[in-house]
């Protein structure tokens, strides 16, 4: 079984849940910038989180165009946009039978930045390092350690056939976060736990950083998202290189956050004033250059409390989708 | 004894451990202690030792940040072998100057020293690797002779060849991947830094506390290394 690559996108590539366990090597951990439709995408084409069958491809900004070429189970979720299978509108959210031939035709986001497709057993490529998720920084993992390209076959592990199923209306396409109203600009508040560096920083760094208001860079990409806004005051003098985990928020010298991404690199040397909570990464992952975000300071036990919340919810959309 | 620790958040699925915060053997050896001991916890995902601080990911959906502080309170307390904690040498042969090594003249004018003694300063001691990071398998190490000290290039090389040797202000390392850089290459080694056991894994051949001793070799065994290393 396989899918053919008809189009030249952007950038779509294939990612899973990401490159766990290696990172003590200077393996960057990749994987679906906005896990949570990602995930989604999986559940609605009966895929277990399981290596290999987590696997998606993720479209950024723009879709493309891919011609089925066996009986294929599939699901798009993520960024809003317009979906044909050969000339018929077909909704996201939703797993659907092509057939053999059949092409289907993701247009670009009409709101929102990434765009997930899944298929039923999701793709066989060869795991690097367990994941199949692609590092286009060192060319390795998902397909040839690329970004997907027209003629491209991806393999699709045989599986036995699934359901159509749609995820219930209940279920939030995104995860559930605060929001506040500049206007009638709807701005996400990013919940951020405070560390590992925040000490550091002159005492009027955090106050400001909750008040601010950032724009996205046009800079930004699967690395790092960077902001613009107030500058915050940063620590004097250099600090001794250490560890980034994804949703790190960086002040770089000129005062402005770079908010860590699946990307990125797995040492830094800026201070880091906290960490975007699991559970909002995804909001920030669909948000496009120059839009904007907001941040607030949460517990680092509030913040587990709302993962706890989230992983229920996807338990039970898991017996539900099973139960049918 | 260990309040000097700072244990810190990294959002809801890690902590930082940090130590007193500067770069020496001995701190980064309490590093890598406690990266040894931490190895054996069910309850850890994945460490990533560092200089002077160890990141720790755990499963947050069975433990809280309370009961995970806890536990590496515990773990700092507890004993290793030092066998287990010192790591091991790896010796790297290189192949100084000429077409492998193009900075070696400069290294050596810049140093106000002959190339035959640049090389001999490089490759006479042992260099403790911190960390990896920046690429997979990339040697953050320790221990340069200050005489030895190079400013980078002006303007980073678009591609530099994997396996190049290089100094970059205070610091040596090697390239495992071909890459853009901005360090002087003195050398170049034959050797892969994975060990690999067919494409799907390629675990570098040293690790964080390891330790790294460049050994001159020829041009002629770097040939016959590198016909060895492509099975012809």
């Amino acid at each position: 079984m396989a899918v053919e690559f008809l189009s030249d996108s952007p950038l779509a590539t294939v990612q899973d849940t990401g490159r766990i366990g290696c990172a003590r090597y200077g393996y960057r951990r990749c994987g679906a910038c906005d896990a949570w439709s990602a995930r989604i995408a999986g559940l609605l084409c009966g895929n277990e989180s399981r290596s290999g069958q987590d696997t998606v491809i993720e479209f950024t900004l723009r879709g493309g165009s891919l011609r089925f070429m066996e009986d294929t189970l599939f699901a798009v979720t993520g960024a809003d946009c317009d979906l044909q299978l050969d000339d018929a509108a077909v909704p996201m959210y939703q797993s659907l039978y092509a057939r053999a031939g059949q092409i289907l035709n993701i247009g670009a986001a009409k709101s929102g930045l990434r765009i997930y497709l899944a298929v039923r057993g999701g793709f066989a490529l060869p795991p690097v390092m367990g994941s199949r998720s692609t590092d286009t920084v060192c060319c390795l993992g998902g397909y040839e350690g690329r970004k997907l390209r027209k003629g491209d076959l991806l393999p699709v592990q045989s599986f036995p056939p699934g359901r159509c199923q749609a995820l219930p209306a209940a279920f939030p396409v995104s995860p559930p976060g605060r929001v506040r109203w500049i206007g009638a600009d709807r701005i996400p508040v990013l919940r951020v736990v405070p560390g590992p560096q925040d000490g550091l920083f002159p005492q009027d760094a955090g106050p400001l950083f909750c008040r601010s208001v950032y724009e996205i860079g046009s800079d930004s990409n699967r690395m790092g998202c960077r902001l613009a806004g107030a500058p915050l005051p940063v620590p004097r003098g250099d600090m001794i290189s250490d560890p980034i985990v994804e949703g790190s928020v960086q002040i770089s010298s000129d005062g402005q956050p770079i908010v860590m991404m699946a990307d990125h690199q797995t040492t830094g040397g800026y201070p880091k004033i906290g960490t975007v909570i699991h559970s909002d990464l995804p909001v920030l992952a669909q948000k496009r250059p120059g839009e904007r975000v907001a941040f607030s300071f949460v517990t680092v036990e509030e913040a587990q409390r709302i993962r706890r919340g989230n992983e229920a919810l996807f338990k039970e959309l898991e017996r539900w989708l099973a139960g049918r | 004894m260990y309040q000097d620790i700072m244990i810190r958040p990294c959002g809801d699925q890690a902590l930082m451990v940090m130590f007193e915060q500067r770069i020496s053997e001995e701190i980064h050896q309490r590093v890598i202690r406690l990266d040894v001991l931490l190895r054996n916890d069910p309850a850890v995902w994945e460490i990533v030792p560092a200089y002077a601080s160890v990141l720790v990911y755990y499963d947050p959906l069975a433990y809280t940040y309370a009961e995970m502080e806890k536990r590496i309170r515990k773990h700092l307390s507890g004993d290793v072998s030092v066998r287990e904690a010192d790591g091991k040498c790896v010796v790297i042969p290189v192949c100084y100057g000429g077409e492998h090594g193009p900075d070696l003249a400069f290294v050596a004018a810049n140093a106000g020293l002959s190339e035959s003694e640049v090389i001999q300063l490089h490759s006479g001691r042992e260099y403790r690797i911190y960390m990896l990071g920046f690429l997979p398998g990339f040697p953050y190490l320790g221990g340069m002779d200050p005489r030895l000290e190079t400013p980078r290039l002006p303007s980073p090389r678009t591609l530099i060849p994997a396996g190049s040797v290089g100094i970059g202000g205070q610091q040596t390392g090697i390239y495992p991947f071909p890459s853009p850089g901005g360090w002087r290459l003195i050398g170049r080694t034959p050797v892969s830094l994975f060990r690999s056991s067919g494409p799907e894994e390629k675990v570098p051949i040293f690790q964080a506390g390891d330790r790294i001793r460049f050994e001159p070799i020829s041009p002629e065994e770097y040939q016959s290394m590198m016909r060895e290393r492509d099975g012809c």
